[in-house]
């Protein structure tokens, strides 16, 4: 893979927009995306690819979206992770790299797994239009301890189940290769993109729904440049607000608690999603539903991108999001991927700064099934 | 040719790994196929560890430490043990079993009790068969031809 180390592959203007908005640079002023920049443009490129500073980099697209000439830096620290993995260089990934060593294993075509174990007593099919993609869901159970995340799956089926979708689960899926990808690990994330397109092929569906931001923005964007999909991908907010709007699905709205919004960074400034749960949080919540100060493009990153950085910085920056959203008067903070809930329910969790009383992270399923009205 | 199980154990340096040592000055046999690594205490050994024992192609892994109040490091143990419970929920979920996985309690007098340990895991694992991830190794043969 080529570098884009030249100014026409980089449109940088240096003016140092990015590090003034990105996260990371908000609590260790060292890093600083602009400064990395300024390197790849001298054509210092093997600097960053052995420094600590690309596997620092939250991709939480921020700088992005400041941006005045459209650099990609993120594009640029994938690339780079890249080729430190190809060199051996690759940085160890917290937990052990524990989500890596998973995800190398289910790429092996021999695995059968036996994953379905949550959803028993609800409807699902094994051939048909739909695809309910779970994700690693039924994993997080026993790796992250602070929540239980199969609830998510059992909820998203609920409203599937509400809405007259029997959807397709299947064995044979496999994790989506996020972190792999995100890691530099491309060769792995090959072989997941590969079993998961034939997997969900082979039960017929044309459209796969997913209730993680995460596989939403893989398998749409990431899969697609693979190759070319046989299927539609949807997350679960874009359809439960369409099915709430045409009347399908019809919510108490009579919640007892205050609800406010975390934006995930690939539901949102990746592919755009920010009005569809904010609709279901209205229907929902009614009255209850109130915004932080820092939303939609805007939104603070969950302190940990694709678990390659999980540090004292990680800690400051989660407890300035709880902190906003406890600002709001809200005793619950929704977001629409599991992982941001993993990140704020391990610190909620462990060892906070300061205690955070009366405040819990949900995903938007759950709350959107409790109130559901059958 | 049968088939001979590859375990992995993980050994806490006080109890479990002189355990092993007392099975062997007492000349009982047990599987050679069982590897040991010794790790200061069981509290040490992270899921990760584990995982990737089965990922490189191990049919089982043993964690051998104290008795539950003997650790040397107060609670080592009884992190093991939780450990162990969430990694077995792992296995069960991707198909493998949680039974290629556990935790034994053998202290450093209890040699016989190390060797009928490790006996007996070895005979389960025989039935339940190789574990699915295991990449076929190559025949001396095979071997011979490379070089």
């Amino acid at each position: 893979m080529s570098k884009p180390v030249t100014s026409a592959e980089l449109p940088c203007i240096q003016c140092n927009k990015c590090t003034h908005v990105c996260p990371q640079n908000m609590i260790d002023p060292t890093f600083s995306p602009r400064g990395y920049l300024l390197k790849a443009l001298m054509g210092e490129g093997e600097a960053l690819e052995a420094g600590p500073e690309i596997w620092q980099c939250l991709t939480c697209l921020k700088c992005r979206e400041a941006c005045p000439s459209s650099t990609d830096w993120v594009g640029l620290v994938k690339s780079l992770r890249q080729e430190a993995k190809e060199q051996d260089q690759c940085f160890e990934c917290k937990h052990g790299r524990l989500m890596q060593i998973l995800q190398r294993m289910m790429a092996n075509p021999s695995l059968k797994q036996d994953r379905l174990g949550w959803a028993e007593g609800l409807q699902y099919a094994e051939q048909g239009e739909w695809f309910y993609f779970t994700g690693c869901l039924p994993y997080f159970d026993n790796m992250f301890t602070a929540n239980s995340h199969t609830s998510i799956a059992q909820a998203t089926l609920k409203l599937l189940n509400a809405g007259g979708v029997v959807p397709v689960l299947s064995n044979d899926e496999r994790c989506c290769g996020y972190e792999c990808l995100w890691n530099g690990d491309k060769e792995t994330f090959s072989k997941l993109a590969k079993l998961n397109i034939e997997a969900i092929a082979a039960t017929g569906a044309k459209k796969v729904v997913t209730s993680c931001a995460e596989c939403f923005r893989t398998l749409k964007s990431d899969y697609a440049e693979e190759q070319e999909l046989p299927f539609e991908v949807v997350h679960s907010v874009t359809l439960i607000a369409e099915w709430a709007r045409e009347g399908k699905l019809r919510f108490k709205g009579d919640a007892e608690t205050g609800v406010t919004y975390h934006d995930p960074c690939r539901l949102g400034r990746y592919e755009g999603i920010y009005d569809a749960p904010r609709e279901i949080l209205k229907a929902v919540a009614g009255e209850r539903f109130t915004e932080m100060a820092r939303i939609k493009g805007d939104a603070i990153c969950c302190g940990v991108g694709n678990f390659s950085n999980c540090d004292a910085n990680t800690k400051f920056l989660q407890h300035d999001r709880l902190m906003e959203a406890k600002g709001t008067g809200s005793e619950v903070m929704v977001t629409t991927c599991p992982k941001c809930r993993i990140h704020y329910g391990c610190y909620l969790d462990g060892r906070p700064i300061e205690p955070i009383d009366n405040l819990v992270v949900k995903d938007i399923t759950e709350i959107a099934a409790e109130a559901l009205e059958l | 040719m049968s088939y001979e199980p590859d375990i992995l154990g993980f050994a806490c340096n006080w109890c479990g790994y002189a355990g092993a040592d007392g099975a062997g000055q007492a000349k009982l046999q047990y599987p050679t196929n069982f590897r040991i690594i010794r790790v200061m205490c069981l509290g040490r050994v992270d899921p990760s560890f584990i995982l990737r024992a089965f990922e490189d192609g191990y049919d089982g892994v043993a964690l051998i430490g104290c008795h539950i109040g003997d650790c040397h490091y107060v609670s080592g143990n009884i992190n093991a043990q939780d450990v162990v419970k969430h990694v077995q929920g792992i296995l069960d979920t991707m198909g493998l079993g949680r039974a290629r996985l556990r935790i034994e309690e053998v202290s450093s007098a209890e040699g016989p009790v190390f060797a009928r340990v490790v006996n007996a895991f070895k005979d389960e694992l025989v039935a339940m068969g190789p574990n699915p991830l295991k990449v076929a190794k190559p025949t001396f043969a095979q071997e011979e031809a490379q070089l």
